[in-house]
């Protein structure tokens, strides 16, 4: 589809401008890619195609050079004075070349400034380049639908607990969808849990229940056979559409899956379809089958289990949407007010709906950072291309004498910044593929596949042309002043031997740069170790409980086959019997509901003898179900009262152990134990308020981290023993000896013993649990380290590039000094003197800066960015330290200087 | 032209392309050969360019050859010496044998 050059075209291509055309060029090509093939088999793909980066630059350079030699013999040849001339005869084609051979061969002239320059701007581009992709595909286009910008998620509200991505329940959405004119179509889908077990290996997967029309909305066309069939939606056909990478690794691919079976919650299914790669909407789903909506559901205003997504009428926007579903939304709160009071709707763009919580503020620190380092980039190239137009006064004044206009010499300088320019561009396409590889490739598949998007990240032309642009827009910015400056030169002046250029308000404008360099560094640095220091909090520091050594197992028990509470309670405890009994576990638990994990189950709760307020108004906390062992396994303290024990069975008192919070916001400063409350589920699944629901606080356990927006101390949460609850959904807590790894053959086989047909899945260390929920952070923090030390390498050439073209202004002064009697001492002292003033300046407004990028930061990346002092200390003194370097190299290599020789070259 | 002495990696390259058969030297084994046997580090660059120079000269002649996938497509380009590339080596070898007689003991001392 994407009409872009491969990775090893790009290289051929750049290659094919520097050498001759034609057969020869052909066959030098043809021997690199003979040769880079033959590496690749060795070394691997990578190596190979940086090798033959480095082929294409020293061939191409040679070749080059070659042919800069021979024109440069051809310059002495005959009348060559018309050089600088613009002939009338001459072809405005003509006048091009000629600026572009002139300015090629100016910036081979200085090897090390062009190469500066043309990283430099490499480095803005590619970096910038690589975040537009990312944004472009997690952002503006994650569905490769045409019309993304009709199409409206509808999420429930519910303000007093400040809840605006809730889910919405069948009888609102039956409402909405028979009584809205702004939307051509409303379409739901409900999680639907499905324990897979016609294929060899039992296995649970994410799939999810969808109304007519679901699919096509989104603009999924097939790889294989077709998608759910609107007409017959509501008849009792139940048919399935599998993804991309459920038909990938366990159907092998075959072509022949579709009208064949699966058998999914003990229910045989027909796979009509597959979904083309890269789609797993909503929640990375592997399946999508009908949803049947009967008259109950149209009733059902209890149950919050709809994700609707909305195609707008032509003419219609998003707030047309908002305004007419919240009228809606209002009669039904009137209509019935039991359940639907406070209960609002929230219309969005769903291409803003899909990004997790954390991908904005993700993705704005990284807009941020790259921002700053194209800014910083910037900065450096205008003052090395303004600094380099003062040294070539004399040059510039010779083609002046030459006969040169001004606006052809303008023209020859503003080519050459354009040639720096481009240059910059292509070597940046090579460090963009790089990091979007390098961002891909560092967030683990299972947790990429949440991400609508993600496996679409990739450069396309698109981005090409952003870069182009962005490439030339400098260019003109970063050539036009230096040019403007260069081009007025005085020729009587510049042409005196020894002359030296005036130095009196460009060291001003030398020490604003520096200064303004200083400080966008210093921000870039301050945020980098600002999101280390959140990102390594979040995975290594405080959770309220040791991860350290736990493998973790999501399962779920079947509806049907265990219906009774008593039966799921007995089948869980019979597992946990049988893993105990493998060697090397220390203890095992079960809890419907994993720390860090992203799952999360709400209860809305009521303290006994607590004020009456409106059923709206009551706090919302986490719902978990605990085994006995749960708490000890998990090293969760216990600080008042007692755990579960065998007494908490059903039919006797029903008890609750509460989190020190919880206690602490319920009952503030009051004795809890004994203490009653009571909840109303929200999971979706029977929600009870009834006078036997009661609960007995019987112990109080510390705070469990539990995600990294909540802060130190986590959400309040309470406990339920198995036996008075028993949920479906569990995930398995086990304690090992040695490396929890080790152990997952034999717990599946021990989970097997028990239910031949119940599969384990998400099997993995607690460790990864946490470090799977951070992975986004992961990528930042690298990133952010990146961008910190490409500003720090970018500011330190700045300043050093800078520094000794200030120092060989001054060298004959400086020689003068010395053979006057001034000591090294002093030089030195006057030189750093000279340049302390701007990087005092640089710092404090770099201070300044990064005080407010970190507090952005924290904003988006609320309770994992914390200021502290330190990092706005530890950055400070690494850019002061680089700076003196860079400004002490020069001045050193001035005050080293023999009087004598500068003397006699004046 | 034959009476003007070649440079040395004109010589260099001159001699390792007679070691090849009809339609086998191209750059690539070419400039293997030359790494190994002659001991020596030789850019690829710096390769095609006296191979285009010594072409020039008419010393070397080339020929497009076939092409494969692993290429790109690209034909290869096959060197064969010319008589007068031939010509041009005797010429050198006779100036160098001429001019290192009776120095034998000074070239060959040390390594």
């Amino acid at each position: 589809m994407r009409a872009w050059l491969s990775p090893l075209q790009w290289p051929m291509a750049v290659l094919g401008k520097l050498i001759p055309g034609g057969q020869l060029g052909d066959s030098v090509v043809g021997d690199l890619l003979e040769e880079q093939a033959a590496r690749a088999a060795v070394h691997g793909r990578v190596v190979a195609l940086l090798w033959l980066w480095a082929m294409v630059i020293s061939i191409g350079a040679r070749w080059a050079a070659l042919r800069g030699a021979r024109r440069m013999l051809s310059l002495f040849d005959s009348k060559r004075n018309k050089k600088f001339k613009n002939r009338p005869g001459d072809s405005a084609m003509a006048t091009l070349f000629h600026d572009l051979r002139f300015a090629f061969r100016s910036l081979r002239r200085r090897p090390w400034f062009s190469l500066i320059v043309v990283s430099t701007i490499a480095i803005g581009i590619g970096s910038n380049t690589t975040v537009f992709s990312v944004l472009d595909a997690l952002v503006l286009r994650p569905f490769p639908v045409p019309n993304l910008e009709q199409i409206a998620a509808v999420r429930g509200t519910r303000s007093a607990q400040g809840v605006n991505r809730d889910l919405v329940s069948p009888g609102d959405f039956t409402d909405y969808q028979t009584e809205t004119m702004t939307f051509e179509r409303l379409v739901a889908s409900s999680w639907w849990d499905v324990n897979l077990t016609s294929l060899e290996t039992p296995e649970k997967l994410v799939g999810h229940r969808v109304t007519p029309g679901y699919l096509d909305l989104l603009g999924v066309r097939p790889v294989l056979g077709r998608t759910l069939i609107s007409e017959q939606a509501d008849t009792e056909l139940r048919e399935v559409v599998i993804g991309y990478g459920f038909w990938k690794s366990r159907l092998a691919e075959a072509y022949d899956v579709v009208g064949s079976e699966l058998t999914l919650n003990g229910e045989v299914f027909e796979i009509v379809g597959v979904a083309p790669k890269g789609f797993g909407y909503p929640q990375g789903s592997d399946l999508w089958a009908p949803m049947e909506l009967d008259r109950d559901a149209a009733s059902d205003r209890e149950s919050l289990q709809f994700e609707i997504l909305g195609l707008l009428a032509p003419g219609s926007t998003i707030a047309h949407g908002q305004a007419e579903l919240s009228r809606i939304a209002q009669s039904n709160e009137r209509e019935h007010p039991s359940t639907n009071e406070g209960r609002g709707v929230h219309v969005l763009p769903l291409s803003e709906a899909v990004i997790g919580m954390g991908t904005p503020a993700f993705v704005s620190a990284m807009q941020i950072a790259t921002l700053l380092i194209l800014l910083i980039a910037c900065v450096n190239v205008s003052n090395l291309l303004v600094a380099r137009g003062k040294e070539r006064h004399r040059e510039l004044a010779l083609c002046g004498a030459l006969g040169a206009g001004r606006s052809r010499i303008l023209r020859m300088l503003l080519t050459e910044s354009l040639v720096l320019a481009l240059a910059g561009a292509a070597m940046g396409l090579p460090v963009a593929w790089l990091g979007i590889r390098l961002i891909r490739n560092s967030v683990p598949h299972r947790v990429s596949r949440f991400v609508q998007g993600w496996n679409e990240v990739n450069l396309d032309t698109r981005v090409l042309l952003f870069a182009a642009l962005v490439a030339c827009g400098a260019a003109i910015v970063f050539g036009l002043l230096p040019a403007l400056r260069s081009s007025r030169v005085d020729l009587a002046v510049a042409l005196q031997a020894g002359s030296r250029a005036t130095d009196g308000g460009s060291a001003r404008n030398r020490g604003v740069l520096v200064a303004a360099q200083l400080a966008l560094a210093m921000a870039l640095l301050v945020c980098a170790g600002l999101s280390i220091k959140g990102t390594s909090r979040t995975l290594h520091g405080y959770q309220g409980y040791e991860p350290k050594g736990v493998l973790t197992a999501s399962f779920m028990l079947s509806e049907d086959q265990y219906s009774q509470r008593s039966g799921r309670a007995d089948v869980i405890e019979r597992i946990l019997g049988e893993v105990a009994k493998l060697p090397g576990v220390l203890d095992a638990g079960v809890v419907n509901n994993l720390p860090s994990s992203g799952g999360s189950v709400w209860s809305v709760i009521e303290a006994e003898g607590a004020e009456e307020v409106s059923h709206d108004q009551l706090p919302l906390v986490h719902h978990r179900v605990a085994s006995r062992s749960y708490f000890d396994l998990m090293k969760i303290p216990l600080l008042e009262g007692r755990s579960f024990n065998e007494s908490d069975r059903f039919g006797t008192v029903p008890v609750a152990v509460v989190s020190t919070l919880m206690a602490e916001n319920l009952w503030p400063g009051q004795a809890v134990i004994g203490r009653r409350f009571r909840a109303t589920s929200f999971d979706g699944e029977n929600p009870r308020r009834s006078e036997e629901d009661w609960l007995t606080v019987i112990g109080v356990s510390g705070d469990v981290v539990d995600d990294w927006f909540g802060g130190q101390r986590g959400t309040p949460t309470y406990y339920r023993p198995i036996p008075q609850e028993a949920p479906i959904n569990l995930a398995l807590t086990v304690r090992t000896v040695s490396d929890p790894l080790l152990l997952v053959n034999q717990l599946r086989g021990a989970a097997a013993k028990v239910d031949p047909n119940l599969p384990l899945s998400r099997i993995s260390t607690m460790e990864n649990v946490i470090s799977d929920r951070a992975a986004g952070l992961r990528v930042m923090s690298s990133m952010m380290t990146m961008f910190g030390a490409m500003a720090l390498g970018l500011a330190a050439i700045g300043v050093y590039g800078l520094m000794s073209q200030a120092v060989a202004r001054r060298r004959s002064e400086i020689g003068v000094r010395l053979a006057l009697g001034a000591q090294k001492r002093d030089v030195l002292k006057a030189t750093l003197g000279r340049s302390s003033r701007s990087l005092v300046v640089g710092v404090v407004i770099g201070l300044g800066l990064a005080f407010g990028a970190a507090k952005l930061m924290a904003s988006a990346l609320y309770g994992v960015i914390q200021l502290d002092f330190l990092s706005f200390v530890q950055s400070p003194v690494l850019l002061i330290a680089a700076a003196v370097a860079a400004t002490w190299l020069p001045a050193w290599s001035a005050a080293r200087q023999d009087p004598a020789s500068t003397l006699r070259g004046e | 032209m034959t009476d003007r002495l070649l440079g040395g990696l004109e010589h260099v390259v001159l001699l390792a392309t007679l070691h090849f058969g009809e339609d086998e030297c191209y750059a690539v084994p070419l400039r293997s050969l030359i790494e190994e046997r002659g001991g020596r580090k030789l850019s690829r660059g710096a390769l095609y360019t006296v191979l285009e120079r010594l072409e020039a000269k008419r010393y070397l002649r080339s020929v497009m050859g076939e092409s494969s996938p692993t290429r790109g497509g690209r034909a290869k380009r096959y060197y064969q010496v010319t008589p007068s590339g031939i010509r041009a080596l005797q010429v050198s070898k006779q100036t160098i044998a001429a001019l290192s007689e009776d120095l034998g003991s000074a070239l060959e001392g040390g390594s």
